[in-house]
C-alpha cells in the first residue's frame, strides 16, 4: 500500500510519514501542489492525504483537477482552515473523508484503513473479535455464544469498534460516525453510551472489552 | 400609501386632476360670462331698434305712440324678449308673454342684471331710459342653463377620462422612474457574506440614480475588501493556531500510547491532551460565532418533520438524564413539516440540555415541549434548578458568560467553554428565530425557549415544500455525505 502525503507543515508531514511507515504503509511526503502532481504522475498510489493550505496553491483546486482527469483513488482531506466550509466543499469535490486539525494520529490511521478497505471492495457482514460476534445482516450481537440486546445507537457504536479492533478511536471520529454529527464534548453523551455498552458486554468474569484513553478516545482490546 | 411607486402615481394623478378640473371651472365662468354679455348686447340692440323707430319721427315722444311702438316689437319678438315700460316707477306696459310677472326695476346704476322670476325663470334684464320712460327688455337664461348642464356632463366625462389616463401614465412614469431603484434593491438583496462580488449595473447616464448606484457599488467594494480581510484573518488565525496544536497533539499522543511512561507522567500527558482538545474546540466555536456574526454560516436546510427530530434527540437526552438521575419528559411533540438544519439545531438542544443538567439537582426533572404557535415552531426546555437572577437572563447568551449558581454541581471534566449558549443564539438567529430564558412561574427552575419561522407550507399544485421564512432555500446537492455545518 502506497500513500501520498501532501502537507506543507514539516513537523506534521514528517510525523505522519514516519507514523505510516511504522505501520507498514509505504508513504511519500511532498510539500507542494507541483511536487504532488509530479509524484502522482510517476507512480500509482492507493490513497492520498491532502492538506488544503499549500504554499503554491489550494488543495481543493488540486483535488478538483485530479478528479477531473479521472483519478479515483481515495483522498482524505486534512485541514486547519475552516472545518465547516472546507468539509462541505471538499466532500462535494470528491474527497472521501475529511479530518480537521488538530487531529489524532490514531484517528488518521483508522480513517485511512477504512478508506482503503472501502476502496478495496471487501465488505464484511460479520465481525468477530475475542468472543464477540457482530452480524450486520441479522443485526445481532453475541458474546461467547450468548445473544446480547443492544439499542440501535449501541449497535452502531459497537460496529465501529469491531471494524477497527485494537485501534484507538478518537471521540470526534466516533461521534461523527455514530451520530453523524460533530457534537461537542461539552456533553458526556459518548461516555455514558460507552458505560452502557460496557455494562452489557463486559461481565466480571471476563477481561474488559474496552480501554479508555483519557484525552484521546476509546479502544476495543 | 406604502410604496414610493403608488405615491408617485397618486401625486401625478392628483396634479393632473387638479389642472383639468380648475381649467374646466375657469373655462365655465369665462364662457358663461361671455354668453351673458352676448345677451346684454342683444337686449341693447333690441332697445336701439325701438328707440330708432321712435326718434325717427322727429317729434316729442307721445305716450300712446311710444307704447304702441313697443307693443309692436313685443308682438314680433315675443319668442325672444319680454318688454316692460315704466314711468316714474309706475308700470305702463308689460308684454303679453310675461303673463302676471312684473319685473322689478334694476338696482340703481345697473344697466344689466340677472333676476329670478316666478313664472319666467331666471332672466337677464337690460334697463334703458328713453325720455321720461324706462324701458326694460328681458331675455330668459334657459339656454345658458342648458349649456351649463351640458358643460357639467362633458366636464364629468373629461375628468373621468383624465383620471383614468393620469393613473395609467402615472403608474408607467413611476415604473420608469423607480426601475433603476428596483435594480439596486435586487442587487443589494443578492449581496451577502457568500456573494459579495455582485454589483449594481450602471450605464453611462449621469442622473441621480446612477450616481447613487455608483456610490453603493463603491461601498460594496469597501465591504468586500473588509469582509475578505476578515475571512482571511479568521482562516489564517485558525491555521496558525491549529498547526502547532496538531504537532503538540501528535507528539503527546505518541508519548502516551508508545512511551511506556510511569502513571504519574501519563496523567500529565492526558491532561495536556484534554487541554489541546478544549483549545481546538474553543477555536472552532469562536470561528463559528465570528462567521455567524457576519451571516457567513450557510445552514444546510432540509425539509423534515419536527416530531421525528425531537424524538431522535430525546433518545439521547434520556440517556444523559438517566446518567444523572434526572427524569426527562417530552410533554408535547407536535408533528410539523419544517425546513431547518438538523445538525445545528441538535447542537442547540444538546447545549441547552447540558446546561440544564448542570444545574438540576439529582431527582429533579427536565421537560421538553415542541409545538406550533402563531405559524412558528416553538420549543421549550424547563429544568427544576434554582433559576437565574433577572439581570443574568439575557446575559447568558453572550460569549464567555458563565453564570455561577449556588446549586451548580460542576465536575472538572464537563465545565463548558462558556460558548455553548452563545452558539445556541447564533444558530437560532441563522434560522431567523429568537431565543430567550426566563424563570419558571411558579418556580424554581429555568425555562429556555426558542421559536423559529421554519414551518413549511405546502404549495397547492406542486406539493413542494417551501420555507416560510426568508432563509435561502437550497436543494441539498449531495445528501449521502453529511455536508452540513458542524461545530467541533
Amino acid at each position: 500500500m502506497r500513500i501520498l502525503i501532501v502537507e506543507d507543515e514539516p513537523r506534521v508531514g514528517h510525523f505522519v510519514e514516519r507514523g505510516l511507515e511504522q505501520v507498514a504503509y509505504s508513504s511519500t511526503w511532498v510539500r507542494s501542489c507541483k511536487e504532488a502532481d509530479d509524484m502522482l504522475a510517476r507512480g500509482p498510489f492507493d490513497a492520498v492525504i491532502l492538506d488544503l493550505s499549500l504554499p503554491d496553491g489550494d488543495g481543493l483546486d488540486l483535488l478538483r483537477e485530479w478528479r477531473g482527469t479521472g483519478f479515483d483513488q481515495p483522498v482524505l482531506i486534512l485541514s486547519a482552515r475552516d472545518a465547516v466550509q472546507d468539509r462541505i466543499t471538499g466532500l462535494n469535490l470528491g474527497a472521501d473523508d475529511y479530518l480537521a486539525k488538530p487531529f489524532s494520529f490514531e484517528e488518521l490511521l483508522a480513517r485511512v484503513r477504512s478508506l482503503l478497505r472501502r476502496h478495496g471492495g471487501k465488505k464484511a457482514t460479520v465481525f468477530k473479535h475475542r468472543g464477540l460476534k457482530l452480524d450486520l445482516l441479522s443485526r445481532s450481537v453475541q458474546r461467547n455464544g450468548q445473544t446480547i440486546e443492544l439499542t440501535a445507537r449501541e449497535f452502531a457504536l459497537l460496529e465501529l469498534f469491531m471494524q477497527n479492533p485494537g485501534r484507538v478511536l478518537s471521540r470526534t471520529m466516533i461521534t461523527e460516525k455514530v451520530w453523524d454529527s460533530y457534537f461537542d464534548a461539552d456533553t458526556n453523551l459518548l461516555d455514558v453510551y460507552m458505560r452502557r455498552l460496557r455494562m452489557k458486554l463486559e461481565t466480571p468474569a471476563d477481561k474488559p472489552c474496552f480501554k479508555t484513553l483519557r484525552g484521546v478516545g476509546y479502544q476495543l482490546i | 400609501m406604502k410604496s414610493l411607486g403608488s405615491r408617485l402615481t397618486y401625486y401625478y394623478a392628483l396634479v393632473v386632476m387638479c389642472t383639468v378640473i380648475s381649467t374646466m371651472v375657469i373655462g365655465y365662468w369665462l364662457l358663461r360670462d361671455e354668453l351673458i354679455h352676448g345677451i346684454d348686447l342683444l337686449n341693447n340692440a333690441e332697445f336701439r331698434e325701438i328707440r330708432d323707430r321712435v326718434e325717427a319721427q322727429h317729434a316729442p315722444i307721445v305716450e300712446g305712440d311710444f307704447l304702441r311702438r313697443v307693443a309692436e316689437h313685443a308682438e314680433i319678438d315675443a319668442q325672444l324678449y319680454f318688454f316692460q315700460v315704466r314711468r316714474n316707477g309706475k308700470v305702463l306696459f308689460r308684454s303679453p308673454n310675461m303673463r302676471t310677472v312684473v319685473l322689478e326695476p334694476n338696482p340703481r346704476g345697473e344697466t344689466n342684471w340677472t333676476t329670478a322670476t316666478s313664472r319666467l325663470g331666471v332672466v337677464r334684464v337690460g334697463q334703458f331710459p328713453e325720455g321720461e320712460f324706462n324701458v326694460q327688455i328681458a331675455t330668459s337664461l334657459r339656454s345658458i342653463e342648458h349649456f351649463s348642464s351640458y358643460y357639467l356632463k362633458a366636464g364629468l366625462l373629461v375628468s373621468g377620462i383624465a383620471a383614468a389616463l393620469s393613473i395609467f401614465f402615472g403608474h408607467r412614469l413611476s415604473r420608469l422612474a423607480l426601475d433603476p431603484i428596483q435594480r439596486i434593491q435586487r442587487t443589494a438583496e443578492g449581496i451577502n457574506a457568500d456573494n459579495l462580488s455582485a454589483r449594481i449595473p450602471t450605464d453611462s447616464a449621469n442622473d441621480e440614480i446612477t450616481a447613487l448606484a455608483r456610490l453603493l457599488n463603491r461601498m460594496f467594494d469597501r465591504l468586500e475588501v473588509s469582509f475578505n480581510r476578515l475571512w482571511r484573518f479568521a482562516g489564517d488565525a485558525s491555521h496558525e493556531l491549529k498547526t502547532p496544536l496538531s504537532v503538540m497533539r501528535l507528539q503527546s499522543e505518541k508519548l502516551l500510547l508508545r512511551g511506556n511512561l510511569p502513571p504519574s507522567q501519563q496523567e500529565i500527558i492526558q491532561q495536556q491532551l484534554e487541554s489541546i482538545n478544549r483549545l481546538s474546540s474553543v477555536i472552532e466555536k469562536l470561528l463559528f460565532l465570528a462567521k455567524s456574526e457576519v451571516r457567513g454560516i450557510r445552514p444546510n436546510l432540509k425539509s423534515q418533520n419536527t416530531a421525528d427530530f425531537i424524538q431522535h434527540f430525546s433518545e439521547d437526552a434520556q440517556i444523559l438524564c438517566e446518567d444523572q438521575s434526572v427524569s426527562l419528559e417530552v410533554t408535547r411533540n407536535e408533528s410539523l413539516p419544517g425546513i431547518f438544519d438538523a445538525t445545528l439545531l441538535r447542537q442547540v438542544l444538546l447545549n441547552l440540555l447540558s446546561n440544564a443538567l448542570r444545574v438540576t439537582p439529582t431527582g429533579g426533572s427536565i421537560t421538553i415541549a415542541s409545538w406550533r404557535d402563531d405559524g412558528c415552531w416553538k420549543v421549550k426546555m424547563d429544568d427544576t434548578g434554582p433559576g437565574l437572577p433577572a439581570p443574568d437572563l439575557q446575559r447568558i447568551f453572550e460569549p464567555f458568560i458563565r453564570v455561577r449558581l449556588a446549586g451548580e454541581h460542576v465536575s472538572h471534566d464537563d465545565v463548558g467553554t462558556g460558548l455553548g449558549l452563545a452558539i445556541c443564539r447564533s444558530v437560532i438567529e441563522i434560522h431567523d428565530g429568537s431565543i430567550r430564558a426566563e424563570n419558571r412561574q411558579p418556580g424554581p427552575g429555568l425555562r429556555v425557549s426558542f421559536e423559529l419561522p421554519v414551518i413549511a407550507k405546502r404549495k397547492h399544485h406542486t406539493d413542494e415544500l417551501v420555507p416560510t421564512s426568508s432563509l435561502r432555500w437550497e436543494k441539498a446537492e449531495n445528501s449521502t455525505h453529511g455536508e452540513s455545518e458542524e461545530i467541533v
